[in-house]
């Protein structure tokens, strides 16, 4: 045995070397293994890759010539030559993610160390472990169907090919939902059965006779997947688990006094007002969910703009609280692209103001007044007779009932009083 | 009649089995200009970006089946041909590295002279180093070696010459931030490694472990090499292109103090220009700083807060500007990437000013801040919470997706919106649930 590792050693070291070294230089990055979770960041894909191809070359040396028969007419057992295979790889495997970890704690900034606890270092160390390990074990599957590492990529492309047949035949031909349980995953199996197989049986054998053993593992677990997967009680199962598609939406108001809910159940949505003080729920108008528009919280009330396709003439909703309960109030015959909401400081009114249009709504009452509107330019105008367009730029509440703005062209301060005191 | 030379044979030689890669290559690459010039995409793929990664295939396959065909032939050359057998691997290698430059040329000099003459180099000196990685790993090792190798090569060093090949925004963000240059200096530096361990290969009968070692040799002096662009690629941020320059103002919800700022974003000059308003009492105050800058928020109506980071410097400050007197003190830094500010600046414009990433309690004490991560990808983000009466700022969630922040601010708690609490005493963060489960 020790022999046998010693020539692993010599004909896999590279490959493990540059496994390992890419799993601690991505991890000591924080840009591969995680030690703050489980699931390693998108440059883990390198150590992995890398685990792949060091399990690709797994048989390689057996299987060129005649080397296979020249091994096993030795006192060797195929479990041996297997062990001496694996050993190795596995011991990457699980030795690269634990120098991974000490390499975060060791670069990452002190900032972060709060947050690297045992706990999340180790379950990013075993997630990549994990990954890394089934992406050298199905290399290594692979390799001992086909010759040289060519061969090996041929074979691992044959089982991703299997796979991507399967998964349009579910999804795309026979219209399987895809958020439905399958169990495509057993194809990874492929690699594990036939280097199982392959290696007490086969290992001598020609090329040719180890491709279709694979082959037919790999129909086998077709056949078996699809089997699976049609059956009536494996499809009644799967229902039973995506069944419930209930999910919560809230939305909080500035102040936390209020939320909007919004449940939906089997792709149907009810929504209502939350007061989160004492409990009490309020039904939510429809008016407040446009299908084309916007909405928001000012303090305390939501605000919600439906805007129709040309953009005017728009309606705005908002639904203030009171003692009584909310108060759903309607503007509208405005154009509310592209405004801006002003409260007045008393929060009793509303300024709504855009580059051409100052309008006061009234809360309390409901009114709505324009202040001002500017005269739109001409449509068409040759480039060389355009003038600058003047515009509304600056404008705020002054007092509780007064609104100020600068006037675009002279850009004097200008008062104007909205209602009486 | 005189016999011509022969490096002219071996010219010939190389010249009629590498032409029809070379003229389909430059043929693709002009099909393609029309398309790409008018930005279509093959399944979401950008046109000039599958036409690069088309002519890289075929760079590694003509690297390692070229280099395969060397090896096979060493022994016969060297007793057969009169003349040196690597004279005969060095006229094939240097004929096609050339070819494989022109290839890039070909493609290149679109972007070369619609957007950046670096781009044109970038392009040339990809090319040239996809063809001289596999054909070294193929004469070391074998074909299959040598096309791994290449396609490897091709997924590493290939993120800036194809996103520099994107529309615009793409090349904007690499001419912004010089790395294609620092990219083809790094080219050209994996070409000079490389040649050390190419010579040997060349000159001698290398045995197998000699040659490993050569190998290793050159996969190490890449991997060293490759360190420092992870590094410099992991200190950049994601950079939303606009014309150059962010305006926006921040706003008290009467609209009677405005903070109005212009953040230069591209070039030398990249500063602020910030503007205080109180229109109620008409008071006005200005600044201009080197640097970028947004306004976290109000302090009463005296005072705002400003977070700001220099032009290449890895902390960012909290400030407070003192409107009355115009004066400004820093109330405490962290650490964070280089330019991760105008990262977010560019965010905030790109997404929409709602989605600010940066929320001030009412009473001024505390702030909440997502900054791209300083541990990690550059599409990553933290929330921080600064506490400015402590004057301590802490990591509360690290490395996560969500880069804008919906804050409801309560008297010792934050509520952060997707159903997380901070606690502003212990500096803490948890998740929490509103009661709006059925009652039984």
């Amino acid at each position: 045995m020790r022999r046998l590792l010693w020539k692993e050693w010599h004909e896999r070291r590279l490959w493990l070397a540059l496994w390992a070294a890419a799993t601690v230089v991505t991890a000591a990055l924080g840009i591969g293994q995680s030690g703050l979770g489980a699931m390693p960041e998108a440059w883990f894909q390198l150590p992995l890759a890398l685990a792949v191809i060091a399990g690709l070359g797994g048989y390689g040396s057996e299987l060129k010539g005649e080397r296979a028969t020249f091994l096993y007419s030795r006192n060797i057992s195929w479990k041996a030559v297997l062990a001496a295979k694996l050993l190795p790889g596995l011991a990457t495997a699980v030795l690269a993610p634990a120098l991974g970890a000490l390499a975060i704690l060791v670069f990452s900034p002190p900032e972060y160390h709060h947050l690297l606890t045992p706990g999340a270092l180790a379950s990013g160390a075993l997630t990549v472990a994990g990954f890394s390990g089934a992406g050298f074990l199905v290399g290594l599957g692979c390799s001992i169907i086909l010759h040289g590492l060519a061969g090996s990529m041929l074979a691992l492309f044959i089982g991703i090919a299997a796979v991507s047949v399967y998964g349009f035949l579910l999804y795309e031909v026979l219209g399987i939902s895809s958020a439905e349980i399958s169990v495509m995953p057993a194809f990874l199996a492929a690699p594990f059965i036939a280097l199982a197989i392959i290696a007490r049986f086969g290992i001598a054998l020609s090329g040719a006779a180890r491709l279709r053993r694979f082959l037919l593992v790999l129909l086998g677990l077709f056949l078996l997947c699809l089997v699976i997967d049609l059956s009536p009680p494996f499809r009644a199962y799967a229902r039973s688990l995506v069944h419930d598609d209930t999910y919560t939406n809230t939305s909080l108001s500035p102040t936390g006094h209020y939320a909007l809910v919004t449940k939906t159940r089997n792709e149907k949505s009810s929504r209502y007002f939350l007061d989160l003080r004492n409990g009490k729920r309020y039904p939510a108008p429809a008016a407040i969910f446009p299908n084309n528009g916007a909405t928001s919280w000012l303090n305390d009330d939501y605000l919600s703009i439906q805007r129709d396709k040309n953009r005017e003439p728009s309606m705005l909703t908002v639904v203030r609280f009171t003692a009584n309960g909310p108060r759903t109030l309607t503007f509208s015959g405005l154009d509310f692209y592209g405004t801006r909401y002003l409260l007045s400081p008393d929060a009793k009114r509303l300024l709504l103001a855009k580059w051409d249009d100052l309008t006061v709504c009234d809360l309390e009452t409901g009114a709505q007044r324009t202040l001002l509107r500017l005269p739109r330019p001409p449509r068409r105008l040759p480039r060389a007779k355009a003038k600058p367009t003047p515009y509304l730029e600056d404008y705020w509440w002054q007092a509780n009932n007064v609104v100020g703005y600068l006037d675009p062209v002279t850009k004097k301060r200008i008062l104007v009083r909205v209602s009486e005191p | 009649m005189r016999k011509p030379s022969i490096a002219l044979r071996l010219l010939w030689k190389e010249w009629s089995r590498g032409w029809p890669l070379l003229a389909g290559g430059i043929l693709l690459a002009q099909a393609a200009m029309p398309l790409v010039a008018r930005g279509v995409t093959i399944f979401k793929l950008d046109i000039a970006q599958a036409v690069l990664f088309v002519l890289a295939l075929a760079l590694v396959v003509r690297g390692a089946t070229l280099a395969a065909d060397e090896r096979d032939r060493r022994a016969y050359a060297g007793t057969h041909f009169p003349f040196h057998p690597a004279r005969g691997t060095l006229f094939t290698f240097g004929f096609h590295l050339l070819a494989a430059m022109v290839i890039g040329l070909g493609f290149g000099w679109y972007f070369a002279l619609h957007t950046d003459p670096t781009i044109g180099t970038l392009l040339v000196l990809f090319c040239a180093t996809i063809y001289l990685v596999s054909f070294i790993a193929a004469l070391a090792l074998s074909t299959p070696a040598g096309i791994v190798a290449g396609l490897l090569w091709t997924l590493i060093a290939g993120t800036a010459p194809f996103y520099a090949v994107t529309p615009p925004g793409g090349q904007q963000v690499l001419t912004d931030d010089f790395s294609v240059s620092w990219y083809s200096i790094y080219f050209v530096v994996v070409i000079v490694l490389a040649l050390p361990a190419l010579l040997p290969l060349l000159t001698k009968r290398v045995n197998v472990s000699l040659t490993r070692r050569i190998v290793g040799t050159v996969l190490l002096a890449t991997a060293i090499a490759l360190v420092p662009v992870a590094w410099y690629l992991q200190s950049q941020v994601n950079y939303y292109a606009t014309d150059g320059t962010i305006s926006e103002r921040l706003t008290s919800p009467d609209g009677a103090l405005t903070v109005k700022y212009t953040i230069t974003l591209a070039g030398k000059n990249r500063s602020t220009a910030l503007e205080f308003l109180d229109y109620r009492r008409q008071r006005a105050a200005r600044l201009q700083l080197p640097a970028a800058v947004i306004p976290v928020g109000l302090v009463e109506d005296t005072a705002v807060i400003l977070v700001t980071q220099q032009p290449g410097k890895r902390r960012i400050a909290f400030q407070r500007w003192d409107v009355e007197r115009n004066s400004r003190a820093t109330l405490l830094a962290i650490p964070a990437r280089r330019d991760a500010l105008r990262t977010v600046a560019s965010q905030m414009y790109t997404y929409g000013f709602e989605q600010r990433p940066i929320s001030l309690s009412s009473d001024g004490r505390f702030g909440l801040l997502i900054l791209p991560t300083c541990f990690g990808l550059a599409n990553r983000y933290d929330l921080w919470l600064i506490d400015f009466n402590r004057r301590q700022a802490n990591i509360l969630r690290a490395g996560d997706y969500s880069y804008s922040l919906q804050v409801t601010w309560q008297a010792d708690h934050a509520l952060l919106a997707g159903g997380q609490q901070v606690d502003l005493a212990h500096h803490t963060i948890s998740s929490f649930s509103l009661p709006i489960e059925e009652k039984p």
